[in-house]
Order: C-alpha cells, then structure tokens, then sequence
C-alpha cells in the first residue's frame, strides 16, 4: 500500500510544485525537497525504487527522460548519504545548508547531463531566489510531510 | 554492526540504481519501452482528468485562413529560393525538384551530420543527377541504395544524400578567387575529420605556394566540372562554401579549410535534378509516392501550472502517434510530443525547449529569399522569445518564422510566430499563442501502424 501510495502521490507531488510557482508563492522545489528526504531519512533498503518514484515525478514536468532524472535526483542523494553519520542530520539548520546545496546543485546537473546525453531542458537554469526558499521551505516543508503519507511509510527507524 | 554502518555510508542498492541509468542512456533502445510504460502508468491519472474535460476546438489568435496564406507564400517563396540560384548553373535538361529532408543523422567533418535522409524513395529519385542543391549551393550527391548505408537497403527506402563533409562522399573539383590581381586557384575539397574545425578541407592545389600566401578567410570556392565519370554531372560555379585559414598566430597560413555555404543542421530542402523526360523505371510501372505520416487528433491538457510550457496529450489507442511528432492546431505548431504507453504523450511546447529546431523564416520583404536557420530558444525577453541562430547563417530579418525540418514527423512549415527584431546571432519572435485549455484539441503527426 506504501508503495501504491508512493508511486501515485509523489509525481503529482511536482505537479503541485508547479501550481504553487503559478500561484506566485515562494517557489517550493520538489526534487530538493526528495533529496534530502531520501539522503537523510529514507530507509537505506528503499533508496532505488523511492528514487524511481521522484525520477518519474520529476520526468513528468521535466523535457529529459527518466534515466537522466535518475542521475540528477540520484546523485546528489549518494553524496550526502554518508553524511548520515557525521552530521545531526534532524536539525533543521543542516537541512537548510543542505537544501540548499542541493538546490545550486540540481539544475548544474540537469545542464551537465543534459548537453553529455543531449536531452537539454529548461530546468538547467539556476534562480537565486529558488536557492534562498530551498533553504528556508525544506525543513518545514519535510517536517510536515515526513508525518503523512507516503513518505511517512519509508521513515529510517532511528529508535 | 560493522556491516549495517557500511550499507548506512555506502547504498548499494542507489549505486546501483545510478549505473543502471547510465546503462539506459548508453542503451536508450533497450530501455525506452520499460520508460514508456512506467511514464504513462503514472501519467493514468493525468488521462482520466483530460478525458472529464469538456471538448475545446478553437485555434489560436492567428486564423486558419491566414494560416494557409503564410504556409503557401512559404512554399512558393521557398521554392523559388531554392532553385533560382542553380537553375541557370545546370545542363538545361535537367528539371529541378524540390524534396523535403526528412532526418540529419551520422557525424562528419567537423562533428556536423553529413548524411540527409528525403522524402522521397531511392526509387522515386530514379534518373536524377547524382549532384544536389540547395539555391546556388552544392549540399553533396544522392546516394545509391547501400552505398555508406545498410548493407540490405533497396530502393524503397527513403533516399538519403551524402553531403560534401560525408567522409564517404565524393571529392568536388574547385577554384578559389585568390587575392586581387592573381588567377583562381584550384584545388579538391573534401570531408574533413570529425575534429577538424570546418568540416570540409582542401588538398592538390595547383599552386601550393599561392595557397600558403592566403592570409583573409572568407573567400568563395566553387565547383569546377571535369571530366566525366569522375564529375557526377556537376556543374561549374556551385557555391561549395568560404575558404577559412587555419595558421599560426603570427599570419602563416597552415591549412586552408572550407565552411559549407549551408548550415547542415538548418538544410530543410534540397534540390535535385531529374532528366527531361522522366525516366521510365524498370518493368514500366509508376512508382507510388511516399505516404506522409497520418494525422492524428489528440486531446491537450496542460499541465497545472506549466503555462502552456508543458502539456499532457492523449488519444484513442487504435491511432499511433510516432515519438518526436509535430502538435500543432490550426498550422500553428504548439510542440513536440514524447509518447508513453497507453495512448498518452508529453508535449514540450517551442517556447520551452532548449534543443536545436531546424528553422525557416519568411522574410516580410517581398522578394527576399526564404532564410534556413538552426536556432535554439534561450528564453523570454520584453517583447516575445529569443532564439539565438547557430551555424553559417547567422544573418536573419524580420518576417515569419516557421519549422523546418525536425525529424520525419515534424512537418516543415508550421508556424512558429512573427520575428519582431533581428539581429546577427539571434531573434526575437512574438510566438503564435495557442489556447491550450483542458479539452483542446490538435494534430499530431502518426506513425505507419
């Protein structure tokens, strides 16, 4: 049913992602938002299928196709994985530098893998703005939702 | 414990799962089907909405009518363009056709796609010229069916031409204005390599001394005729390209490389030549003409808050709407469609990619020739959409831009928008709005089932 539940809400996650930027709110980043989720609070076990889920999400709205959504939304997560151990990962102050981190690093990606797999798209471009509410939506964003489902049902069991 | 520590620093299973997407891109053959089904399994609900949506068909701020004045302008403008330049070049009886390029494909001199594939078939081309034209340009020479090809093709397969920087195609003879006062020099071009930086180079120069005093780039080469079989026909004085010097900093000439006088990845047309009468093929049955590709209504939603950038498209599972198809409603092309699995598609709209589109633009200016751009959209600026024009021909004018040719089912000659200010190396065009509410209804290009 978790999974069910992943698969059918996290895509249109990215939707809703898009309507708030129409709205003109503060932009909300999705894939920042997965990222940290999955780096730091993910089950280690569910990692891959989880990061398919926001890979299709992302494909959705995105011109790239899946695999390169992969590697955008794949490869910042292994980097900070390990920092799982090293840093108090629950304090919102590090979740912020992640985020936003995180934020700088997606659309450098997106550019990079886009011209090597020549499948360019328009989120390759950066925005400082969407840095700045990376760092400061993230937390509270991830605090709220890592209460509901889905992602509730992939929490790492820290007890 | 040791062991748990180490899956906590060091996922396997994500590892994993980032070189089995490296895999999908170096197989993208492989993998494409599982992608297809996955997208449209998650694009279901997107379906569902679409299919609530009440069924809009309306075009855009731009009439059909006037549509079609523009699209026929175009066509005539384009045809003149294309065959007025050689026309008074070539033997007198050949006839000119003007034949749509399909697809670019296989890298040559200087990693530019030298092989152009046509709408036409090997044997639909039967009896023509080996040369092709492009106005008073040499593009390359029609190949024969399996010459630098599949070694099964036949002559109902679509025709393909070898351009001048193929590294299979012919070497051109040809003569260069050397600098005021001296004679021509003459000399053959040929394909460069793939890190050359022009795609044609030159060689047997008849002064070699001459050559190296070459000091300005710039300088047209055309062809020169000899003698047959060696020729393929080809006339004298086709434009081949511009004479570019490759030296030291300090002025010595080392190599003298050629720019073709067409941009590769802009060329929508060309111009072949067939003889007068034409000529009958084997067994004295005519040939049918290849079928464009049908096609097909799709219904458009857009999705929340894209704007019309990005757009969920849907159609009745018995049609085929082929990967990389032109959308458009009216004439007026919208976009590109991804197809998924279960009748369902992701349309990138112009204004929102950034790969190169193959362009035509219609000069406002009566009498001015119909201008082949390679541009990418770079993004919106006060005043419409910038495009930045890569290539030779960089030159543009205000107009109406059009698509040229993206593929065998993005039909050249859908409009794009009015081009609002033209300048060296980029544009900027109002683009042609259309209403892309849920339940808007366009045309996509299908597929053969």
């Amino acid at each position: 049913m978790r999974w069910l539940l992943w698969f059918l809400l996290v895509p249109q996650l990215y939707l809703f992602q898009c309507w708030i930027g129409a709205t003109g709110l503060p932009l909300f980043d999705a894939t920042v938002l997965l990222c940290v989720f999955l780096a730091w609070f993910a089950r280690i076990g569910c990692l891959p299928l989880l990061l398919l889920g926001a890979a299709l999400g992302r494909a959705l709205v995105d011109d790239a196709g899946l695999a390169v959504q992969v590697l955008v939304i794949g490869t910042p997560t292994a980097l900070m994985v390990p920092l799982r151990t090293l840093v108090f990962r629950r304090h919102w102050v590090w979740q912020g530098a992640m985020a936003a981190l995180v934020a700088i690093a997606v659309p450098r990606l997106s550019g990079l893998l886009g011209a090597w797999f020549a499948q360019p798209s328009q989120s390759a471009e950066l925005h400082g703005a969407s840095v700045l509410w990376a760092a400061l939506l993230v937390p509270p964003f991830l605090f709220v939702l890592r209460r509901m489902p889905p992602l509730r049902g992939f929490e790492e069991d820290t007890a | 414990m040791e062991q748990r520590w180490g899956n906590r620093v060091f996922p396997v299973g994500l590892y994993g799962a980032l070189v089995a997407a490296l895999c999908a891109l170096a197989l993208p053959t492989v993998t494409e089907p599982a992608e297809k089904v996955l997208l449209g399994a998650v694009g279901l609900p997107l379906r569902f909405w679409s299919r609530l949506q009440p069924v809009v068909v309306e075009a855009g701020a731009l009439r059909t009518e006037q549509v079609a004045v523009l699209q026929e302008q175009l066509q005539q403008r384009l045809q003149s363009t294309l065959v007025q330049g050689a026309v008074h070049l070539v033997d007198p009886g050949l006839r000119p056709e003007v034949v749509p390029v399909v697809a670019r494909r296989r890298p040559g001199g200087s990693g530019l796609p030298s092989e152009l594939v046509l709408g036409r078939r090997f044997e639909e081309l039967a009896g023509c010229a080996a040369f092709v034209t492009s106005a008073d340009a040499m593009v390359g020479f029609l190949a024969r069916p399996g010459q630098a090809g599949p070694a099964d093709e036949d002559a109902s397969q679509p025709a393909r031409v070898l351009m001048l920087h193929h590294p299979e195609s012919l070497r051109v003879a040809a003569s260069m204005q050397a600098p005021t006062g001296a004679r021509p020099l003459h000399l053959v071009v040929e394909a460069a390599a793939s890190l050359d930086p022009w795609p044609l180079r030159t060689s047997l120069w008849d002064d070699p001394y001459g050559a190296s005093r070459f000091r300005d780039s710039g300088a047209e080469v055309r062809s020169m005729r000899v003698p047959e079989p060696w020729g393929q026909g080809m006339p004298t004085d086709l434009l081949v390209g511009r004479a570019r010097i490759w030296g030291y900093e300090s002025g010595e000439t080392i190599g003298v490389y050629v720019e073709p006088a067409i941009e590769p990845r802009a060329i929508s047309h060309v111009v072949v030549w067939r003889q007068e009468p034409a000529a009958v093929p084997e067994g004295g049955e005519a040939v049918e003409p290849m079928a464009a590709p049908a096609p097909v209504a799709v219904q458009l939603l857009s999705l929340p808050g894209l704007d019309g950038r990005r757009l969920h498209a849907s159609w009745s599972r018995k049609d085929r709407v082929a990967d990389g198809a032109a959308v458009s409603q009216g004439g007026v092309c919208i976009g590109t469609v991804r197809t998924l699995a279960l009748g369902q598609g992701l349309v990138s709209a112009f204004h929102a990619t950034r790969h190169s589109w193959s362009l035509l633009l219609l000069p406002e200016e009566a009498g001015q020739p119909v201008l082949e751009l390679q541009g990418t959209v770079e993004g919106t600026v006060p005043g419409g959409l910038r495009i930045g024009l890569g290539g030779a021909t960089t030159r543009a004018a205000r107009g109406w831009l059009f698509t040229g040719s993206n593929g065998p089912n993005c039909p050249a000659g859908l409009v794009l928008g009015r081009v609002v200010e033209a300048a060296n190396g980029h544009i900027v065009i109002e683009p042609e709005v259309v209403d892309v509410r849920a339940g808007a209804v366009a045309v996509a290009a299908g597929g053969n089932r």
